[in-house]
């Protein structure tokens, strides 16, 4: 199986963006559609049950693939590219640009999450996007210092000297060598991004902070918490399936990036 | 190393301005938790009054004077919502807050980094599959979720755990029996915190570890004859180290007030809940405190990374070998 | 794929190492009975625990936050006012029918006019620290906290215009105005104090004992950790019938319910919801305690904002929203459905006839009178300017219920053509739109928004729900004008001097909202409460009252 991982990785992420496009084809009903048949167990009608308000679960977490993906990979890739782009500039050049840069840096990791995270979403009026603006905001700093570290550690390396003193650009070294060395790292990174932007949704919505009206497979497990489903034994049909949607596509964004690894990677590639 | 000290200085004070003004930026009012349950049941009046009481009322740069005199005086005075003495509520929060996170941080970093060395040093005859897989799944639970179904399992089903506090509350234990007590405490919220930050570990330290295996210098040494398992220690896991290491010391300031989620649900008494409260009530004063505290911190710990750093550069040291 | 496979059902066991305590309706009849026989040893074990804490008779009960040092001047919320009360006795109190019932004081007490009370204090009262409750203690409470930081009390104060000590126990107040809730609003409500312990204190938060006549002493207190209470000797009520009590800090809910279901804890401050009915009723050392629940789920409009300033169209938004059915499908049986009047409507003084109608064709009449006749492709009305009808809800992300709520009253708004766009943000920045700076007249920037307030709607809330005189109605956050209810108030409020008068003039009041519809009120939710009556069997509880209240642990 493991030699064809990106193959694997691309069909689940594939068939994960698919569900989201076509959410209102597959899903057997509206998912904002309540009822009074509340907290109904799995039934032909409702494969898996009903929630609190009597909406079909199986819909919702269909439908909540739209949100989370979208949440997961634009908060991913604000985050990643303001981090990267910044750890190249501060590694590679140095001086007083690396001096600016580090400074924004530690004091983007000493600004403190919580309230941070409230002021962003007062002042974009709590729309969609705000939870992943916020969540890229607040985490791009780490993924600077590292690129920073590596960044300088790329630029000592003995072939890139000699293309340097053969007088290749800069751009041309940054597109062509040191992304493709940081590129396994950064899909890694990107994996994670992804996969903590679609987490933070509910654990936002944990402390009262998240926007909990969009259906996403985050606001879903807050609520199916919310309600107990642990104690009352709904988690099986209520948190387990997002929570698989979840945990299917990290998985998805590993094996993808695991393969990129062997491609990239010239000693493994040898 | 004045040069360092000058730039970390400039960031402690951006730090302590900007401490001063979130609090402020935050849409709402401390009235209600200065005023207790019903704000409602006062004149505006009497509101203007309370206000005027704490200097709310007043332009900002008054109020900056008056935070910077109080902050240099260490004269932090009271929290408006909880009615204390700010220095006594982080005191009595700071110690179990730096168990928790100084544990985790640790573990985590040490079961994360070993993970991703291991998986890194298989990668070739690719065996790393099922851990780099196993460790994405168990990472993209949320954490509060690992945290209730810990509590579930091992507290409430098997009881090998207690389900609250940081420690027996009503016993007197001492000695050996309270330092088993407090381990005992500790064991699930740690467990959950050290799950949940697993993954940025595992991910760096075997992205490093595979960059470094490459490098010249570890094909050098096995030329040279230097047996596989020291290649591994000496060099490639030395010099690995380096990108876990800045990851470690950004995560020491973030697990300050970072496990929140964990301290609710174990209703561990840490800095986390108490910023989170302050956060909610909009508590100025309790806020600016303990934000100050985690950024302190978190300064502290990058200042003493950038300083190590250059001790454990490793084309420094392997440079000066050949 | 095979590794695959495995992997996803590792998942779904770690997800799923769960199936504990309760009844998993999911589990197959003999695992649970099997999971019942491990539930029964448990509880067997359980049973030699607790024999144990009988003899040293302690209780450990949840609390929901810290509520510091549990003085009246430092506890912060209503969870703070339960455990308050054990520790500071009140003139009055309210029994577990929720009437008022004299406390410290002898029965024949005096009332003229609703203005002059005159009451006698009970022999035997003393404080904690061994000085007795004098007539200077009662004065000394009804005047010091005009000058503190406590709303509630400080309103108290406002009301009195003098207190005279007529012996050393016989203490007379007059108020400024006549109060026919007086005995509630005021005895019942402010906390008597040692004058001893507050005396020249500029600011009550700084004394640190926490000195009450109360059934409980404090004894300990650790900040964001727990209290413990012990009982006091030769408490004037009668005796008390559980020694000491434990108090642990526990603010998140799935932990309280697990360490109810696991018997670490006896009972907690807070409540539970009512899907967890069931399980817990399951389990034999368990029972759940319904009450009667006295604050309402509110949905506010910004009665001032185009167009929820025309009464029609409010009007129209109750027929187009199925109140009866959001009651049921939130809280089922476990509510008392809402009305037009804003009072529960098993109060003897509420106005019949007032209840929502669910009829959307009424609705659309309605809507189509005041000119919303267009419709747009979406199926949104247009107003006059070609405009949709589209409105922001604004609620409490930390409340999931209401959330609930709003995506229910989204749904049934479309079928009549009103578009509803659901904010959901953290209390504070929900309240700095609703109501910024907690005072009325500083106006407000909301369409639609949930809400509840935590008191009973007497005449006096009423009236400071809905008078247009700010000064009055401090709680309006609605901003709602209206002739009819302010002229009825001038009318009549100033005669109001007894309990007939009173309702009568309320009776009106809800005749007044009941047309106008200034908001909808959803239900009034009972709460729902878990004690473990295999360590303590006394527990009481009634309408609108705590199991954790004095009459739970004083044989009065």
């Amino acid at each position: 199986m493991s030699k064809h991982m990106t193959r694997i990785g691309a069909v689940i992420l594939t068939l994960m963006v698919l569900l989201a496009v076509f959410a209102p084809v597959l899903s057997p009903h509206n998912p904002y559609a309540s009822s009074t048949a509340t907290y109904q167990l799995p039934s032909l009608e409702h494969p898996l049950g009903t929630n609190d308000i009597g909406q079909d679960i199986l819909s919702e977490v269909i439908y909540g693939a739209r949100t989370s993906l979208a949440i997961g990979f634009f908060s991913a890739a604000i985050s990643l590219t303001i981090g990267t782009v910044l750890g190249l500039l501060s590694g590679w050049y140095g001086g007083w640009l690396d001096r600016l840069i580090a400074k924004l840096t530690a004091f983007m990791l000493t600004v403190p999450y919580l309230p941070t995270v409230i002021i962003i979403s007062a002042f974009t009026k709590h729309s969609i996007y705000s939870t992943s603006l916020v969540l890229g905001i607040m985490s791009w700093a780490g993924t600077t210092r590292i690129v920073r570290t590596q960044t300088m550690a790329i630029r000592e390396k003995d072939y890139i000297q000699t293309i340097r003193a053969m007088g290749a650009s800069d751009y041309y070294i940054f597109s062509h060598h040191v992304i493709r060395e940081l590129t396994p790292w950064l899909m890694y990174q990107f994996a994670g991004r992804v996969k903590s932007g679609i987490l933070s949704e509910s654990s936002l919505s944990f402390l009262g902070l998240g926007s909990t009206t969009q259906k996403s497979w985050g606001t879903m497990i807050y609520y199916a918490q919310e309600k107990n489903a642990l104690l009352t034994g709904s988690w099986l049909w209520w948190i387990v399936p997002p929570g698989l949607c979840i945990i299917l596509v990290s998985c998805a964004l590993i094996m993808i990036s695991y393969g990129f690894e062997e491609k990239t990677d010239r000693r493994l590639s040898r | 190393m004045k040069k360092r000290v000058f730039h970390y200085t400039i960031i402690l004070v951006v730090v302590i301005i900007i401490n001063f003004f979130i609090p402020r930026l935050l849409p709402g009012t401390p009235l209600k938790s200065i005023v207790g349950e019903n704000p409602g049941d006062l004149t505006a009046a009497e509101k203007m009054g309370i206000l005027e009481a704490y200097h709310l009322n007043e332009p900002m740069y008054k109020q900056f004077g008056y935070y910077l005199k109080e902050l240099f005086t260490l004269n932090w005075g009271n929290s408006y919502a909880k009615r204390q003495p700010i220095s006594e509520l982080i005191r009595s929060r700071l110690g179990w807050t730096l168990l928790l996170a100084g544990c985790s941080t640790l573990l985590s970093t040490i079961i994360g980094t070993c993970l991703g060395a291991v998986s890194a040093l298989r990668r070739k005859k690719r065996k790393d599959v099922p851990v780099v897989l196993a460790t994405t799944v168990v990472s993209s639970i949320p954490s509060f979720w690992i945290a209730i179904i810990l509590l579930a399992v091992f507290g409430v089903k098997l009881r090998w755990f207690p389900i609250y506090g940081a420690y027996d509350m009503w016993e007197s234990y001492t000695g050996l029996a309270r330092a088993a007590d407090i381990l005992k405490h500790l064991a699930l919220p740690l467990f959950t915190l050290v799950i949940s930050s697993l993954m940025a570990f595992f991910s760096t330290s075997r992205y490093s570890t595979l960059r470094v295996m490459e490098e010249d210098y570890v094909k050098m040494a096995r030329l040279r004859g230097i047996t596989g398992s020291r290649v591994t220690f000496c060099y490639v896991f030395r010099n690995a180290l380096i990108p876990v290491f800045t990851l470690f010391m950004m995560d020491v300031g973030y697990m300050l007030g970072g496990s929140v989620l964990v301290e609710t649900v174990f209703s561990y008494p840490g800095l986390g809940t108490l910023m989170k409260e302050a956060v909610m009530a909009r508590d100025y004063p309790l806020m600016q405190y303990t934000f100050l505290m985690s950024s302190v911190v978190t300064i502290a710990a990058l200042f003493l990374s950038d300083i190590l750093y250059h001790r454990i550069d490793p084309r420094v040291e392997v440079n000066g070998n050949e | 794929m095979k590794k695959l496979t495995v992997l996803a059902l590792v998942a779904a066991m770690t997800l799923g190492l769960t199936a504990c305590g309760g009844n998993s309706s999911s589990a197959s009849t003999s695992e649970s009975e099997a999971a019942q026989e491990t539930k029964q040893e448990e509880t067997e074990e359980k049973k030699e625990e607790t024999k144990e804490t009988e003899a040293s008779d302690t209780l450990t009960i949840a609390i929901t936050n810290d509520e510091n040092t549990l003085s009246p001047f430092t506890y912060v919320s209503g969870t703070g006012l339960t455990a308050n009360r054990l520790v500071y006795d009140t003139l009055f109190t309210t029994d577990m029918e929720n009437n008022v019932i004299p406390w410290m004081v002898e029965d024949d007490y005096k009332v003229e006019d609703s203005k002059v009370y005159t009451v006698t204090l009970k022999d035997g009262l003393k404080f904690h620290n061994g000085n007795p409750v004098t007539a200077e203690d009662i004065k000394f409470s009804f005047e010091y906290p005009a000058n503190q930081n406590v709303s509630g009390q400080r309103k108290v104060c406002n009301m009195i215009e003098k207190i005279e000590i007529l012996d050393e126990k016989t203490i007379q107040f007059t108020l400024t105005e006549t109060n026919v809730n007086f005995l509630r609003d005021g005895f019942a409500y402010i906390r008597i104090l040692d004058d001893e312990v507050y005396e020249g204190v500029e600011d009550g938060t700084t004394v640190t004992e926490t000195i009450g006549s109360g059934p409980y002493r404090l004894t300990e207190y650790k900040t964001g950790e727990y209290y413990k209470l012990e009982a006091v000797e030769d408490y004037f009520a009668g005796d008390i019938a559980v020694q000491n009590i434990n108090m642990p800090i526990m603010s998140d809910s799935t932990a309280i319910q697990q360490a109810l279901l696991a018997g670490e804890i006896a009972a907690s401050t807070g409540s539970i919801g009512i899907e967890m009915v069931d399980t817990f009723e399951a389990v034999p050392e368990l029972s759940v305690v319904k009450n009667a629940g006295y604050a309402p789920m509110i949905i506010n409009f910004n009665d001032g904002r185009e167009p929820f300033d025309q009464v029609e169209f409010r009007q129209a938004i109750s027929y187009a929203v199925d109140v009866n059915g959001i009651a049921d499908t939130l809280y089922g049986d476990y509510c008392l459905v809402g009305t037009k009047g804003a009072v529960r409507s098993d109060l003897p003084y509420a106005v019949e006839g007032l209840e929502y109608v669910y009829d959307t064709e009424k609705a659309i009449d309605l809507l189509e009178g005041l000119g919303y006749k267009e419709v747009g492709d979406d199926g949104i009305r247009l107003d006059k300017d070609g405009d949709p009808l589209s409105f922001e809800i604004i609620t409490y992300s930390g409340n999931a219920t209401r959330s609930r709520a709003c995506e229910l009253i989204k749904e049934q708004l479309q079928e009549v053509g009103i578009d509803i766009e659901i904010k959901s943000m953290d209390m504070d920045t929900a309240d700095a739109y609703i109501w910024p700076e907690f005072e009325v007249s500083a106006g407000r920037d909301y369409d639609m928004s949930t809400w509840g307030w935590s008191s009973t709607i007497s005449m006096t809330y009423l009236i400071s729900l809905c008078s247009s005189d700010f000064e009055v109605g401090t709680y309006n956050v609605m901003g709602y004008v209206s002739e009819n209810f302010d002229k009825l108030v001038d009318e009549k409020l100033a005669e109001v001097s007894s309990i007939e008068e009173m309702e009568e003039l309320l009776k009106g009041l809800q005749e007044v909202i009941g047309e106008e519809v200034p908001l909808l009120t959803i239900a009034f939710p009972d709460t729902l409460q878990v004690c473990n009556t295999k360590v303590y069997d006394g527990w009481k509880s009634g309408a609108g009252a705590n199991v954790v209240n004095i009459f739970s642990f004083v044989n009065a």
